[in-house]
């Protein structure tokens, strides 16, 4: 369980992080939406879904932490071990 | 346009703040002569308080003035500053949770202290500390431009405009400096919390107002008519886009006043959640950005901002389009908000440099320190470094402030390695890691100097052979080559001991 977990966890930071990255395809003046033109509506548009994005990682992640019972690493080996019972 | 009421109604509700200002110091009392009080509200920040306070750090003169004005003078290309303050959160999430940990259980305050024992040198926390205080001077320089440019929008109609932009310089000044000794971090959160409400009212109001007489339509018009590409971004600067987005992102949790405002949460969940939820903050950002197309759509605001030299035209953006498109005592109200969004983050910026100073470098020298010594030379370096700061106003023209924010982040970027990449592994040479440092600021700073032709700093892009691209990148990049082959380097000659101490992450 722990594996995916961790997996969902760095696409769900991953995601916004591409869709960002990939400029040619919102470099566009059209289609104009909501008044904004579609380079600036699609970034902006990227902040609500990335804060739905990244709080679903957190409640995850924060998750995670509490039954690994961490307390000096976040994710990695040391912390996975402990989630493996 | 200004007038005694909105002058009347920025007074008023300066008085508020000031208020809360004195408030703050007695507010969830701590003795406030000890540092920790004085400069980290004692470390006891929930998830609520934590969010105005980490907001704080991006509702400022960066995203009021700088981002607005770069994007009004040369187009698209400032829209950066939007992914930016989405992807930064990605990298919050994973390091400053790590970072809160290791910090709470080894008494670290800052990250010199935990550089310190990850790496067991002196010599490295030392050069941290310098390179945290150095890189936060031209972010504070860039709060003073933003408090003087509302303050050149009230006098504007009093006479002389070079007059008044230096009268504007020394009354923002002696306002920040006075309001850090008295409050420190908890009136500063407080503070934010009042400059937050009254800005994020402006900008729903001014984009509701510009798009009620159909200014979005015409802005595009107007703006489309002008010779600077403002809808699409040209190819060529594709690099210069996710280069500046992406080590902006890296940069901003690496800021002392960053780390600061992290640790003085409550505990790392609240960190990992405060960080998922800010890219919804950043929505007044990226309007505010577009205010510097938007102002095309209003003629009149266009033809106040017109009235100034194009030095500082670009400062007048946001409060041009305040003065007239919101009623007078709204416009008040605005104004004074960007006018504590200045104040509040300078002050928080400050307190953290001398915060680190007093830690990291006065008690190297005078181990001796009594604590209420400690807190009395952090205030007294306070203002030191914001006379400091001063410094930077001058070698900037106004309309290009971002490049404030943007040099400060080219230097404190090369603090990665050492912060960042010790959370990972413990692999590392400190000496590789230390010329590392070394090198990438200085090469940060001759970039700088040189892609500006040795004249007042307009950009901080270089020309590369893949078109133009953040001097940060480069700086960064040169950086981390000189860690990783200096230590294998080390590790051939010296073995294991070639790394760092290996037992604080545990």
């Amino acid at each position: 369980m722990g594996k995916g977990i961790d997996a969902a966890i760095v696409i769900l930071l991953l995601i916004p992080l591409v869709a960002l990255l990939l400029i040619p395809t919102y470099n566009s003046e059209y289609p104009i939406i909501g008044g904004l033109p579609f380079f600036y509506f699609y970034q902006m548009l990227w902040m609500p879904l990335g804060a739905l994005l990244f709080y679903i990682a957190a409640v995850l992640w924060n998750r995670r932490d509490r039954r690994a019972g961490i307390s000096g690493r976040g994710i990695g080996r040391k912390a996975h071990r402990g989630s493996r019972r | 346009m200004i007038n005694s009421v909105s002058i009347g109604v920025f007074v008023a509700l300066f008085l508020v703040f000031i208020f809360l200002g004195f408030y703050g110091s007695r507010w969830r009392k701590g003795d406030l002569r000890k540092l920790k009080e004085w400069g980290m509200a004692g470390g006891r920040l929930g998830t609520f308080l934590g969010w105005f306070l980490l907001g704080a750090d991006i509702y400022t003169a960066y995203t009021f003035i700088a981002v607005p004005s770069s994007l009004f003078a040369k187009g698209s290309i400032y829209f950066f500053a939007a992914p930016y303050v989405i992807i930064t959160y990605a990298f919050a999430m994973w390091a400053m949770p790590k970072f809160w940990r290791i910090a709470n259980k080894h008494g670290h305050l800052t990250v010199a202290d935990f550089v310190r024992s990850v790496f067991n040198s002196r010599l490295l926390a030392i050069s941290i500390a310098i390179v945290g205080i150095v890189a936060e001077l031209p972010y504070i320089a860039l709060q003073i431009v933003g408090m003087q440019a509302v303050l050149i929008a009230l006098l504007s109609g009093l006479g002389a405009v070079n007059t008044i932009i230096e009268v504007a310089l020394v009354l923002s000044f002696i306002i920040l400096a006075a309001f850090t000794w008295t409050s420190g971090l908890r009136g500063a959160t407080l503070g934010a919390l009042l400059k937050d409400a009254l800005i994020l009212v402006t900008v729903a109001v001014v984009v509701v107002s510009v798009a009620a007489v159909g200014g979005l339509h015409s802005a595009i018009i107007n703006a489309s008519a002008t010779n600077i590409h403002y809808f699409t971004l040209p190819s060529s600067l594709y690099n210069a886009y996710w280069s500046l987005f992406i080590l902006s992102a890296l940069a901003l949790y690496l800021y002392p006043h960053v780390t600061n405002a992290t640790l003085a949460q409550s505990s790392p969940e609240r960190v990992r959640k405060t960080a998922s939820l800010l890219p919804l903050y950043s929505i007044g950002l990226g309007f505010l950005a577009m205010f510097g197309f938007f102002i095309y759509g209003i003629p009149a605001a266009l033809k106040y901002v017109k009235l100034f030299p194009a030095s500082v035209q670009g400062t007048q953006i946001v409060p041009g389009l305040i003065l007239t498109v919101l009623p007078s005592w709204l416009s008040g109200a605005a104004l004074l908000g960007i006018f504590i969004g200045g104040l509040v983050p300078a002050a928080i910026m400050a307190i953290a440099a001398a915060n680190l100073f007093t830690r990291n470098i006065a008690k190297e020298i005078k181990p001796k320190m009594t604590p209420h010594g400690e807190t009395r030379t952090a205030q007294v370096f306070a203002v030191i470094f914001k006379f400091l700061a001063l410094g930077f106003v001058f070698i900037i023209p106004a309309t290009f402030a971002i490049q404030l924010q943007l040099f400060g982040g080219i230097l404190i970027l090369q603090i990665l390695p050492a912060f960042v990449f010790s959370m990972i592994t413990r692999k590392l040479n400190k000496w590789a890691v230390f010329l590392g440092l070394v090198f990438g600021v200085f090469l940060g700073i001759y970039m700088m100097l040189a892609a500006n032709h040795y004249a007042t700093w307009t950009t901080t892009l270089i020309a590369t052979g893949i078109g133009p691209v953040f001097i940060g990148l480069i700086a960064l990049l040169a950086n981390v080559v000189i860690v990783i082959v200096g230590t294998f380097i080390a590790k051939a000659l010296l073995g294991e001991r070639a790394y760092a101490a290996d037992q604080v992450l545990d």
